[in-house]
């Protein structure tokens, strides 16, 4: 017991080091639009924000609660179309569209989850993604509603106006950068809160031996279920944040590209890790814009390294660094 | 009704069917023996016919020529995956094989993107203009000679996994991999074999439909979910339920297509699947399958 | 010693004067498919545009100071249309913009630029919605400077019905607003001259296999197939001659070298189809620069070129009445253009922001394309 005490003691430096780098980040990401010198940079920002959210609701259903699914483009895509249908051809307030959006996803997830969670893990992986797929393919025939191929144009811009308190113009990147925190950031923190406590303690159990967590009494599919339409709702309203940010949608919303980002991000940074997963949206977003490497190419590198990951480090960042902490506490000990 | 409108889509949709098949079976081979579900399958498709459009448009090979050497060349590429990538891989572990066959498919399809572009190929064999014409319907000699390799190369699969040491391994493996083990088989020299050949087979297909077709990196992304919902359909890890299925597909994208719209080829597929798997949710061969 | 510290100030002299060049330069935008189904277009746009710039800067440039065009690619797909406008705007900083060569793309970017309050010539794009909400429509910093579906569809549907033969009319095209927006403009057209246009069938972009469409009109026997495509009407052309149809094809397709192997083999004789240009126009200022692009390029230039390099002088028009680099200033003046085009027309805009140049039937006689007629829109 003293040992560890000690170890604390002697940790303690490297902690305070730690959480001035974590209070020197949050005003980075706070004041970014301030730091920021171009609209190019800020718009990196926001994308930046997006993957984050983006990835951490993936990680929930697939690092934590170990499904695969390919359904989290699906819903990212309904919370999108919802913003472009509600705002451009039904004259919705764009806030009420960024209501509407996640709670159709979670009530859609839901629906979709109970069937879909039944069968095997390898039949849902196969119906996640025909769940994609069937999507984009009514968004792309269904032209009386979704306009198909052509997409819906010009969303209004995404806005807060509250007299004397804030005015921040949707249309304005920099503006836009502090709206898009303003949401992802709580619903990072929820996504944290989900993880770090108990519940995510039971969906990585459940997700390491699904037999032994059921002898336990864990109602397996309950909790898959919850993860699954929790993610999904998040993955909603991160789509209708999106589609203000672009302005326009159309049915490359439903792009494999995006699953692609997700995997990379999410299995590079660690499946079931909550702080390497936030780290590689960082660094996996931005690094390619600031080099400057050409869409196609980034797709190659981001394919060979998730080939080589997947083979080579299969737990990815989080679970070389949790080894690596286990190690140390091991000699420690 | 017009006859000679059904009957050109009867022969239509059985040309395609032919070819699906091609394409499915590998799929099929290649889930039934190492339980990946191929992700890269489209991409390797698309590498077919590159293959056959550099083999002909710049070597100058005649069409079976350049079929025959695309679908070596594309197994080849399956020997290379298999024996750099995929043999890695353990049993039951579904998700990694996912991810890493579909980290193989981002490579390999940005790569042609960034290498030969978009903008879209084609091969003019003077085969493709000359037509066999028989009561108001016809074929083009092209479409014909397609369908056939494909049926010549698909009873050579049958015959290879009915009658050969080699094809018997691979059922074996596929139908009880333990007891496959245990009578001294070696389960990675046939996991590898069904790679090459699944793969081959697939980059034929590509390569055969090439020149009827413009060619683009983007060709094999909307055929991977169809080869998916053939296999479904036929039953998973079912080779000839694959090719039943396939016949079935290519079928009702014809008669959709013909009868009604464009738009309706997609949709009768995923239509096709969702009614199947209410009524059968193994699919139509399938035997109570590992998934 | 001495000489170093020469080369050292000279460096930086002709440091300072590039950068002063580069200062100077006024930026223009150009989003415009430069990979993708239609890149061949894109190219092609582009480099009539950049004629028309060199062209402009060895005369002096305008206000005295270089033009420079900054291109940037948008695969005419609308969500990439509108991040390739938000590109040009945000780092390009270009003081107007040319594009989006699609009409999807188009009318993508039309909010964009409205928005930002950058001018947008369409040079390109057909989609009748384009002039429709522009101008008096609502978007007043979109001028658009070819003419619009609507006028090539009463072009076109003149021609078929003075020519006679035509009864009953297939329509194929895209899933686009420029395949949908042709098909209405046609439909309406035609439906005054008396000719029946069949139940259209739109397809997808990058669509494979046409086999089935192309055994239905084998069965239904139209009288001609309109054909509205821009990327895949070689696919589907190619694959109508390998299934031996003889119907003949008209709508609107370019007629250009991308389709030539199928001219060449005489496979679309009797095709007709109504363009906004073709290099075979007999007028000086067209021959003149067909010459130019010819031999600055080493093929014919296509209907892109022309609208490019057009546009550019438009804008460049615009730029010098203004007389100051300002895209408030230069709307203004855009307003009030009167240019002549190498068509022997003079553009103007309406009331909708719409010029009406002169619209032209092209007809395949056998292995060659010819010029039937031109009239106005």
């Amino acid at each position: 017991m003293t040992a560890l005490a000690a170890s604390f003691k002697e940790r303690a430096p490297q902690r305070y080091a730690l959480v001035a780098l974590g209070i020197a980040a949050a005003f980075a990401v706070v004041a970014a639009p301030v730091l920021a010198p171009n609209t190019y940079i800020i718009k990196i920002g926001i994308m930046t924000l997006i993957f984050a959210g983006l990835a951490q609701a993936f990680n929930l259903i697939y690092g934590f609660a170990g499904q695969l699914s390919f359904a989290q483009t699906g819903f990212w895509g309904i919370g999108a179309y919802v913003s472009a249908i509600g705002s451009q051809r039904l004259g919705l307030s764009p806030w009420v569209c960024l209501m509407i959006a996640p709670v159709l996803c979670l009530a859609f997830s839901g629906l979709v989850g109970i069937p879909a969670l039944r069968v095997s893990r390898a039949a849902f992986v196969i119906v996640t993604l025909a769940l994609t797929l069937l999507l984009q393919l009514v968004a792309r025939n269904w032209t009386e509603v979704t306009r198909g191929p052509m997409g819906i144009p010009g969303l209004p811009p995404l806005s807060i106006s509250i007299p004397g308190v804030a005015e921040l113009d949707g249309a304005n990147p920099f503006h836009f950068y502090w709206i898009a925190l303003l949401l992802i950031a709580p619903l990072l923190m929820v996504l944290y809160a989900i993880m770090a406590t108990r519940t995510g303690k039971i969906l990585l159990a459940v997700n390491q031996d699904e037999a032994l967590a059921r002898s336990q009494g864990i109602d397996v599919v309950s909790w898959q279920l919850f993860a699954f339409a929790v993610s999904g709702a998040a993955c909603g309203l991160i789509g209708a944040l999106y589609a203000f940010h672009l302005s326009i949608i159309e049915p490359g919303i439903f792009d494999m590209y995006y699953t692609q980002m997700l995997l990379i991000i999410v299995i590079a940074g660690g499946a079931g890790h909550f702080w390497s997963v936030l780290g590689a949206s960082l660094v996996f977003t931005a690094l390619p814009e600031l080099l400057r490497i050409t869409p196609e190419w980034r797709l190659v590198a981001f394919g060979v390294l998730l080939a080589v990951i997947i083979l080579a480090m299969p737990r990815g960042f989080g679970g070389f660094l949790e080894d690596r902490r286990l190690r140390q506490w091991r000699r420690r000990m | 009704m017009d006859f000679s409108l059904l009957g050109q889509l009867l022969i239509n949709g059985l040309i395609l069917g032919a070819i699906y098949a091609l394409v499915a079976v590998g799929l099929s081979l290649i889930f039934g023996v190492l339980e990946i579900v191929n992700f890269a399958h489209g991409q390797i498709f698309a590498l077919g016919a590159f293959a056959m459009v550099a083999l002909s448009n710049f070597l100058g090979l005649p069409y079976i020529a350049g079929v025959a050497a695309s679908g070596l060349l594309i197994a080849i590429v399956g020997w290379l995956l298999y024996e750099g990538l995929l043999q890695h891989l353990k049993s039951g572990e579904f998700e990694r094989g996912i991810i890493l066959t579909l980290a193989i498919g981002m490579v390999v399809q940005n790569t042609l993107l960034a290498t030969v572009g978009a903008t879209p190929r084609y091969i003019d064999f003077p085969e493709l203009y000359s037509r066999f014409e028989f009561a108001g319907m016809g074929i083009e000699q092209l479409r014909l000679t397609a369908a056939v390799i494909a049926l010549v190369v698909l009873g050579g699969v049958w015959w290879l996994l009915m009658h050969t040491r080699f094809g018997m391994a691979m059922r074996a493996l596929a139908q009880n991999p333990l007891a496959a083990t245990i009578v001294g088989m070696n389960p990675k020299r046939v996991a590898g074999h069904a790679v090459i050949l699944g793969m081959g087979l697939t980059g034929l297909a590509g390569a055969s439909l090439a020149p009827l077709f413009t060619v683009h990196p983007l060709l094999g992304v909307s055929l991977l979910f169809k080869a998916f919902a053939i296999v479904i359909i036929g039953g998973l890890g079912h080779i000839p339920g694959a090719a039943v299925a396939a016949l079935i597909v290519g079928l009702a994208e014809s008669f959709a297509g013909g009868l009604g719209s464009t738009v309706l080829q997609d949709v009768a597929v995923f239509a096709l699947m969702i009614v199947l798997l209410q009524v059968k949710p193994l699919g139509l061969f399938g035997r109570g399958a590992r998934i | 010693m001495r000489v170093s510290r020469w080369i050292y100030s000279a460096t930086i002299i002709a440091f300072l004067s590039s950068a002063a060049i580069a200062q100077d330069a006024v930026p223009i935008g150009m989003s415009s498919p430069q990979t993708g189904g239609a890149a061949y277009l894109g190219q092609h746009q582009r480099q009539g545009a950049e004629l028309a710039v060199a062209e402009i800067n060895e005369a002096g440039g305008v206000l005295g100071r270089p033009l420079e065009l900054k291109v940037q690619d948008n695969q005419c797909n609308p969500t990439q249309g509108v991040a390739s406008a938000d590109q040009l705007i945000d780092v390009g900083k270009v003081v107007a913009m040319i594009g989006g060569l699609c009409s999807s793309v188009t009318l993508a970017i039309m909010p964009v630029i409205e928005r930002a309050k950058i001018p947008l010539i369409v040079d390109v794009s057909t989609n009748p919605k384009i002039a429709e909400t522009s101008g008096a429509g609502g978007n007043t910093w979109t001028f658009q400077i070819n003419p619009s579906d609507a006028g090539l569809a009463v072009a076109l549907g003149d021609y078929l019905a003075k020519k006679g033969s035509y009864k009953k009319i297939a329509f194929v095209g895209e899933d686009t607003d420029y395949g949908r927006g042709g098909h209405d403009a046609l439909k309406a057209a035609l439906a005054k001259a008396g000719i029946e246009i069949s139940a259209p069938d739109f397809f997808t972009p990058g669509t494979a296999d046409f086999a089935s469409v192309i055994a239905r009109l084998r069965s239904e026997k139209p009288d001609a197939i309109a054909l509205y495509a821009v990327g895949d009407e070689l696919n589907f052309l190619r694959q109508y001659r390998a299934a031996g149809l003889t119907i003949p094809i008209t709508g609107r397709i370019e007629l250009s070298e991308l389709q030539a192997s199928l001219i060449d083999a005489g496979a679309l004789d009797g095709a007709t189809s109504v363009f906004p240009y073709h290099p075979a126009i007999e007028t000086e200022g067209n021959k003149a620069f067909v010459a130019k692009f010819t031999s600055k390029f080493g093929e014919a230039p296509n209907y892109q070129s022309f609208e490019g390099y057009e546009a550019v002088k438009v804008l460049a028009d615009a730029i010098t009445r203004a007389g100051k680099v300002d895209s408030a200033a230069i709307r203004e003046a855009l307003v009030s253009t009167s240019y002549p085009s190498l068509l022997d027309e003079t553009i103007k805009f309406d009331d909708h922001n719409q010029a009406h140049n002169k619209a032209v039937i092209l007809r395949v006689d056998g292995t060659k394309v010819v010029v039937e007629s031109t009239s106005g829109t």
